[in-house]
């Protein structure tokens, strides 16, 4: 059994002149929350809507669930892709009724779905009727019909409250306990640091990096030295564990290192016995934000 | 196919419009039929059967196939129409994209929204034989397959404007557009085209989209009048022209939806 859920390779994709997606390819991990994040109109919403058929590539390929077949796979997929879609003079239950009968999934399971999502006493209303939070949460429950492996929602905590997205959010770490693999669009930075545990960036429809959040977003820690002796200072530096790279700025070293395997008290610690004392310590860690902001520019 | 149809069932069961329009259209047959049986009824009187000679029996076996196909056949572009709304409500609603996001494939979703025009074409043609039948023997004649060839016309001309409006949907996507191009299709461009081409083409004009499957089933009253007057278009040739574009339809409806993005 492949522990890849989603493969997707070399994916492009143009509207006229606009090149909406240009060779994208990554890979999604069986178990993993993966954030696509990027800003509005990077191309997220195109690459979710090629790997469920809604578009059409110029080129590339993806696998889904290890499937050759397509229609298969996506119903063995719950996807939520920009908006919900539904059929404004039917109830929510029949709204249901028809997706658990394209999924060929039990009627039976509408109702529970409808609990998990908070819609079960408005089962039987129009879905014309239902505020924006609602049809959202109704498209969030159509996505869990037929306990689906993987998950694929676009931008799922759109014009919730904040208390339907801390719903949402719990609700999607849930599922991955369950062991259910989520790929979640979002432009929303502080979203996917809070919910995701791997993340691919995309900007103009091109993929920057991939990988886990905390190689992508906290790679790096900045630290700023002073010393009487700034040049011995810096010939000691590359020896400290999780060490990347040194800036020279003004009267003081920035070390990019990893503080995962050290710390600030080592690093004193090993300065003081390679013979430099410190006059100043400090973290400058890099915030998420900047660090977007870093990739993204 | 049955799966998607009763998935179809549950998008259709509580659509008013759709019900509406399915009344409205049996109630334009008969409607439709009814006046013009009694106008015939009454010219006939008024005349003292001095027009019968001319007129014919229109309404009597076997000449009632012809007559009953020929009215009901203006009133079939209801079920293009509602064919152009079933196909734009999904793109209006983007519905066509959660079906296929579900898991059904494109092919699956195109086929069966063929398969309800072929359905609500094969329920008129039902409903047009069942009028037939009623008025033929109103009139007091004796139940005849003679001519009943005409309903196999009927069902072509219906299918021609059924497919024709799902097509039609299917390349324009927006609602008020299609409905607005098919009306004037069907009611001003169909025949300006036509007139055109008679005029200036060597007389093609009916060998032209939905056109053709007009003239399948020509008049039928003054019969004797017309075929003095005016000399038909071929009818081998119409009805090949019919059922190319019936193929034609079918064929472009899923090469598009095929390869469109949705």
């Amino acid at each position: 059994m492949s522990t890849t859920v989603l493969s997707i390779q070399h994916l492009s994709k143009s509207y006229g002149a606009l090149q909406a997606l240009s060779d994208v390819s990554f890979e999604v991990p069986k178990g993993s929350i993966y954030g696509v994040l990027g800003p509005n109109g990077s191309g997220k919403t195109t690459m979710l809507g090629i790997i469920t058929d809604v578009l059409r590539p110029d080129s590339g390929q993806y696998t889904l669930l290890n499937s050759p077949d397509h229609e298969q796979a996506r119903k063995k997929t719950g996807t939520l892709l920009e908006t919900p879609n539904f059929y404004p003079y039917l109830s929510a239950y029949k709204n249901l009724e028809i997706s658990a009968l394209i999924k060929g999934v039990s009627t039976m399971e509408i109702d529970p779905v409808l609990e998990r999502v908070g819609l079960l006493a408005r089962k039987n209303s129009k879905f014309s009727t239902f505020s924006l939070g609602m049809k959202q949460r109704l498209a969030i429950g159509a996505a869990l019909l037929g306990n689906p492996e993987l998950l694929i929602l676009d931008e799922p905590t759109n014009g919730l409250d904040p208390n339907g997205i801390a719903e949402i959010r719990n609700l999607i770490k849930g599922l991955a306990v369950e062991g259910r693999t989520v790929v979640m669009a979002s432009h929303l930075l502080d979203e996917v640091e809070k919910v995701c545990t791997h993340v691919a960036i995309i900007k103009n429809g091109k993929l920057l990096t991939s990988g886990s959040v905390g190689e992508v977003l906290a790679s790096e820690d900045v630290i700023a030295l002073r010393s009487v002796d700034l040049k011995k200072l810096s010939d000691i530096l590359p020896g400290i564990a999780g060490f990347s790279k040194l800036e020279w700025q003004n009267e003081q070293i920035l070390l990019h290192a990893d503080l995962g395997r050290s710390s600030l008290e080592a690093i004193n610690q090993y300065c003081f016995e390679n013979g430099v004392i410190l006059t100043h310590l400090a973290l400058q860690r890099a915030s998420l934000e900047a660090r977007f902001l870093e990739i993204t520019h | 196919m049955l799966k998607n149809l009763s998935i179809e069932w549950l998008k259709l069961k509580n659509y008013r419009t759709f019900w509406w329009l399915i009344g409205l259209f049996v109630l334009c047959l008969i409607g439709s039929n009814y006046i013009t049986y009694q106008l015939k009824v009454v010219t006939s009187m008024q005349s003292k059967g001095g027009l019968d000679l001319l007129l014919g029996s229109p309404f009597s076996f076997p000449d009632v196939w012809q007559a009953v196909s020929y009215v009901s056949s203006y009133v079939l572009f209801l079920p293009g129409f509602l064919m152009v709304i079933l196909i734009t409500n999904e793109y209006n609603f983007k519905t066509h994209r959660q079906n296929i996001i579900d898991g059904m494939s494109r092919t699956e979703f195109a086929l069966t929204k063929i398969f309800m025009a072929v359905i609500l074409s094969i329920l008129s043609t039902i409903v047009v034989v069942l009028i037939t039948i009623v008025t033929g023997l109103t009139a007091g004649s004796s139940f005849s397959l003679t001519g009943s060839v005409y309903i196999l016309y009927f069902l072509l001309q219906a299918l021609t404007y059924t497919l024709g409006g799902l097509l039609l949907g299917t390349l324009l996507k927006k609602s008020g557009l299609s409905i607005a191009i098919y009306l004037i299709y069907i009611g001003f461009i169909k025949k300006l085209i036509s007139f055109l081409l008679d005029r200036y083409a060597g007389g093609i004009g009916s060998y032209m989209p939905v056109k053709s499957s007009d003239e399948l089933i020509p008049m039928p009253f003054f019969k004797q009048v017309t075929k003095s007057l005016i000399t038909p278009p071929d009818g081998t040739w119409l009805l090949i022209m019919t059922i190319f574009f019936i193929v034609a339809f079918y064929w472009i409806t899923v090469k598009r939806f095929k390869t469109q993005d949705l």
